[in-house]
Order: structure tokens, then C-alpha cells, then sequence
């Protein structure tokens, strides 16, 4: 099992403008604070998930161009993280920018100081350093003996508003090697963004016409792992949209189908495709989509769209959902409009339910077979989906949109300005943007970064097949 | 799921709507004495159940709408005709789906006076 950490935005905001307060005023004179975490446990990995800083108060620390903590200031951290129900980390900060080792009071301080009382909160001890530049890196304490072993983390991970910062440990993820097939991609948004793209896993939930063209972009870009999640097999009326699909695949998984087409059309040197033929609902699919780093959803149904939603504000991975809508008028046969939407879900942007994508009604009516029920869509209580008309150049513009939305979160410079959604209009040729925000009293707020204290209760569950 | 009946009753409770338990297929209903305020039905006291078994209510509304005698609202979805005691009863998949998500306060009043009372508008 790997350990990664992930924080959100706010989290980091805070404590890097505590611990780089002397620094960022010219002082080199480091800091300390701490923080609570939750853990959230896919089925490869367990992130410590950060949401709350406790800083230090007066008297709390000393500052002798190192610092150190006061036992009244651990007790107070370790009483609040067991108030919690929550695991304790200690943060502090280096003067030096990058991935950070211990130096040997630090290791004193974590291990032989902090390690212990820790432990009353039934969570190892999280030691977390920030460089200079911003920069995280991670470690646990883990095991029984008198002295705890360190376990180095993988990566820290800053779920931002406008940007999403990685911090790789680059020895226990090598950045890969530039590589010619990838000239271009290296040539256009640089070595540090490739490196990032390539190291992330990145999920895919819906296999359809929208999910493969994001597969085959991952794959072109160098992406090095992917995780393909779709219970549903090839079917001939799939054929007009589905990049991969011929008459001969018709029966097959689409997950096993859309593996076979990016291993061949990769370009990372070792990539990696896990595919997964299940509902994201079902527990293993569930906990694969919790061990990527970014997830694309192409799915149309409500129940997918509650867990990602899940996903997304309570273990922190940033949910990417697109949708294409296409509206008949069936006196004349023919097509009205149509428009195509991407948004991107984390703590910081609005949530699919407030921003209307499903209701927690419309999951129990798939839940219980309603939702493929023609007659029951037609009713107001019930707003069900639009309907599954779609052609394959609406597919492509959906898929763009995403991935378009996922490279400027991923890789674009903080001054551009923030897109939480885009909505293209086909019949006016006009994309809006929309940055609305969830609702006061949205649902998901109390779940941010809860991780596996959270999760619907349906999960697992059996649902009807879909028509 | 016994918190959120219990929370459901003293909704319905404090509404002034005495409520009684049972089991049935869709889980433990709640169910309370019920008039009919308008449609071709308007003023037929029946009994009224829901049951909710998706998520913690309030956040999932109540998703089953449980009418003895039973009274088909023609919308279709998941039905289900069953005996409870001496009675007949009719489960329909019902949930608000439409309004719940956006209400500022979620409360069975709401879930009466905005869902159920459409339900049979033309029954």
C-alpha cells in the first residue's frame, strides 16, 4: 500500500503562508505548526487527506532559525485530532526549495518526540516539510516497535482552486525520460508539466464515445497510468460514435476493448492501463477510482454521479464530468439544438448536484429501475436524462472540452483565469463560462476531505440493469 | 435506517399527523392518516406511507410512496402491490427529484405540500 497526501487548497494556503512567513519576508529563520488528517483508502494506496491547520499561539514554539514545538502546543494538537476522530501530522518548513529529507532533529522530533503520543489518536504520525518553493513532501511513522519505521510518501497532492499542484518524491516515482515520440508534447508545454502529466493515474468512468476519445488522448500525451472503469460491453448501436468499435467487437467490455487500443497507441514508455469492468459503484471499482489523481466522468447516470461527486469532495481527487445534451424536435425529425458541458469538480468548484447534473431523487430512481422508464421520465418529478442521442462530432467536442479543462487545471499558469465550467451551444457557437458555486446548504460541503468516514450507503448494492 | 424514520416521524408528528410503523418490501414505512386536497379524488382519506431506504434523510428524500387502498398515480416506474394486515397497500417509486436537492430546509412539510400533493393531481 503506497501513502500520498493530499490537502485542500485552503489548507495549503494556510499553512505554507505560516510556516514561509519569515522566509517570504527575507528572514531565514523556518517554522512549525500542525494539522489534522483523515485517511481515505483506494484499493493501492492511503492518502492522509488535510483540511484543517492548527497554528501555533503565543509561546507555542520557539524559533531559533529552526523551531521547535512546546508539549502544551503537541498536546493541544494531538487532543483536537482525537476530538476528531483524526490523525495527527506535524508540518514545518526548510529553507531549501524541493523534496525535503530529515535532518536529524527533525527525525528526533517526529520520531522519538511526537511518534508516540500520536499514536492515541489510532492514525500514525504524518511528518509533512515545505520547501522554500512551496514545495511538499511526506512521510508516516508506521509500525508497533519501540521505534516506529518511516515511510517515505509517494507524492502530496494540493487540490487548489484554479491550479492543482503535485509534489513527486522522484525517487519513488522517477520522472520518465523524454522521449521522441513525444517531442512535440515535450516542445509545447514543457518537461516539468510532462512529468507531472505523465506521473499522474488518471481514471476514466464511462467508456462510451465521450470516454474513449479522452482515453486516446491520455494515451497520445504520455499519460502513464490509467484506470478504465465501464460495466457495459460493445453493442452495434455503439458503433457510430465508439473510436475503437467494429462489428467484430461487438460483446466485448468496452473497458477491455479501450485497453487494447491505448496500450497500442501509448506513448509513456511503460504504460500502464487497469480495466476495470464493473459500476463504479461496486466497492473494487470504487476503490480504484479513489487511488487515481484525476478522474474523467463520462457517464449519464445518477447513481456514477453521486459517487463521483463523493469522490471528489470527501477523498479529494478532482472529478472532471462532461455531458452532451441534444434536443429533437420529433414533428419534423430533426435536430433542435444541442449543447456540450464540461465541468470540473473539487472542493473549491460547484459540486453536480448543485450545479444540476442529477438529485439525490433521480439516484433512487435508478436505483430502483425507474429511471429507464419512459413514462416516469415524462413526469416533473422526475427531470430525468435528455435523452441518448448523440453523434460522434458532439462526442469529440465534449471530450476536448474536458481534457481542455483538465490541461488548464493541470498544467496552465496561475494568471489565467478561473474555468470551473464550460457550456458550448451548438446553435449559437458560443461557449460560456461559468464559475457559480455550490449552494449554502449543499450536502457536500461537511464531506470535504472526510475520506472514508464518507461514502453513499448504496454502495455495493445491486441496481437493475440499465436498458 | 432508524434514525431517519425516527426523524421522519417527529416531522410528521410535529405537523400534527399521528404516524404508526411497518414493514414492508421497500423497508420500514412510516405511515399517517391522509385527505386528499384536490384532484378527481379530492376529500378520499387514504393512508399514506414513505420509506427511504437510499441515504441518511434528510439529504435523500423519502424515495417510496406507500397509498392504501391503493391508488395508481399512472406515472409508472417501480410499483408494487402488497398485503399488510387486513390491507392492501401500493408502493410506488415516487422520490422529489426535481426540487429536494435545492430546498434551504429539508422537512417533510415540503415533502407533503410541494411532492405529495401533486402526486395525485390527476389520479
Amino acid at each position: 500500500m503506497k501513502f500520498e497526501v493530499a490537502l485542500t487548497g485552503d489548507a495549503d494556503r494556510t499553512a505554507t503562508d505560516h510556516l514561509l512567513q519569515h522566509f517570504n519576508s527575507g528572514k531565514l529563520q523556518e517554522d512549525i505548526c500542525f494539522a489534522i488528517w483523515r485517511p481515505s483508502t483506494g484499493r493501492d494506496r492511503q492518502t492522509a487527506l488535510i483540511d484543517e491547520i492548527i497554528l501555533p499561539r503565543r509561546g507555542d514554539r520557539q524559533l531559533h532559525r529552526n523551531a521547535s514545538f512546546e508539549s502544551a502546543f503537541a498536546t493541544r494538537a494531538v487532543r483536537r485530532a482525537c476530538d476528531a476522530g483524526a490523525g495527527l501530522a506535524i508540518m514545518h518548513s526548510h529553507l531549501r526549495p524541493g523534496w525535503q529529507n530529515l535532518s536529524r532533529p527533525d527525525r528526533a522530533a517526529e520520531r522519538d518526540v511526537l511518534a508516540r503520543p500520536a499514536k492515541a489518536t489510532g492514525l500514525p504520525l504524518l511528518g509533512m516539510t515545505v520547501g522554500s518553493d512551496g514545495f511538499w513532501s511526506a512521510r508516516v511513522w508506521l509500525g508497533k516497535r519501540p521505534v516506529p519505521d518511516i515511510r517515505w510518501c509517494a507524492k502530496v497532492r494540493v487540490v487548489g482552486d484554479k491550479t492543482y499542484a503535485i509534489y513527486f518524491n522522484d525517487r519513488l516515482v522517477p520522472p520518465h525520460p523524454r522521449r521522441e515520440v513525444l517531442r512535440r508534447t515535450f516542445d509545447t508545454w514543457g518537461t516539468e508539466v510532462q512529468n507531472k502529466l505523465a506521473r499522474m493515474r488518471i481514471g476514466i468512468v464511462g467508456l462510451g464515445s465521450v470516454g474513449c476519445i479522452i482515453a486516446e488522448t491520455m494515451a497520445r500525451i504520455g499519460i502513464g497510468t490509467l484506470t478504465l472503469i465501464d460495466p457495459d460491453r460493445v453493442e452495434s448501436h455503439n458503433l457510430d460514435r465508439l473510436i475503437y468499435g467494429t462489428e467484430d467487437n461487438v460483446g466485448e467490455e468496452k473497458v477491455a476493448l479501450a485497453k487494447l487500443n491505448v496500450q497500442r497507441h501509448a506513448t509513456a514508455s511503460k504504460p500502464v492501463i487497469d480495466a476495470i469492468p464493473l459500476s463504479v459503484h461496486e466497492t473494487r471499482a470504487y476503490r480504484a477510482a479513489i487511488d487515481c489523481d484525476l478522474i474523467f466522468s463520462c457517464v449519464d447516470r445518477p447513481v456514477a454521479r453521486d459517487i463521483l461527486n463523493f469522490v471528489a469532495n470527501a477523498h479529494l481527487v478532482p472529478v472532471i464530468d462532461c455531458g452532451v445534451a441534444v434536443y429533437r424536435d420529433s414533428n419534423r425529425d430533426t435536430l433542435s439544438a444541442a449543447h456540450w458541458r464540461s465541468h470540473i469538480i473539487t472542493p473549491n468548484h460547484q459540486c453536480l448536484r448543485c450545479n444540476r447534473q442529477y438529485s439525490t431523487g433521480m439516484v433512487s430512481a435508478e436505483l430502483d429501475g425507474s429511471l429507464d422508464d419512459p413514462s416516469y421520465l415524462q413526469t416533473p418529478t422526475v427531470p430525468g436524462p435528455a435523452g441518448n442521442q448523440n453523434v460522434f462530432p458532439f462526442s469529440l467536442g465534449a471530450a476536448s472540452a474536458a481534457v481542455n479543462l483538465m490541461v488548464r487545471y493541470v498544467a496552465g499558469p496561475d494568471w489565467w483565469p478561473s474555468v470551473g465550467q464550460q457550456d458550448y451551444q451548438l446553435a449559437t457557437g458560443r461557449t460560456r463560462v461559468i464559475n457559480d458555486q455550490c449552494i449554502i446548504h449543499c450536502a457536500m460541503r461537511p464531506r470535504r476531505a472526510r475520506g472514508d468516514g464518507q461514502q453513499p450507503s448504496y454502495l455495493g448494492h445491486q441496481i437493475p440493469k440499465h436498458r | 435506517m432508524t434514525d431517519n424514520n425516527a426523524k421522519i416521524r417527529a416531522e410528521l408528528e410535529g405537523l400534527g399527523l399521528p404516524t404508526f410503523e411497518f414493514e414492508s418490501p421497500q423497508g420500514t414505512t412510516v405511515a399517517f392518516d391522509y385527505r386528499i386536497p384536490h384532484g378527481p379524488r379530492e376529500g378520499e382519506q387514504i393512508k399514506v406511507g414513505v420509506s427511504n431506504p437510499d441515504g441518511d434523510y434528510p439529504e435523500y428524500p423519502p424515495h417510496w410512496v406507500h397509498v392504501s387502498p391503493p391508488i395508481d398515480d399512472g406515472r409508472g416506474g417501480s410499483t408494487q402491490v402488497y398485503t399488510h394486515g387486513d390491507q392492501q397497500w401500493l408502493a410506488m417509486s415516487r422520490p422529489p427529484a426535481d426540487f429536494w436537492d435545492l430546498l434551504p430546509t429539508k422537512h417533510m412539510s415540503a415533502f407533503i405540500d410541494l411532492h405529495l400533493a401533486r402526486i395525485w393531481k390527476d389520479a
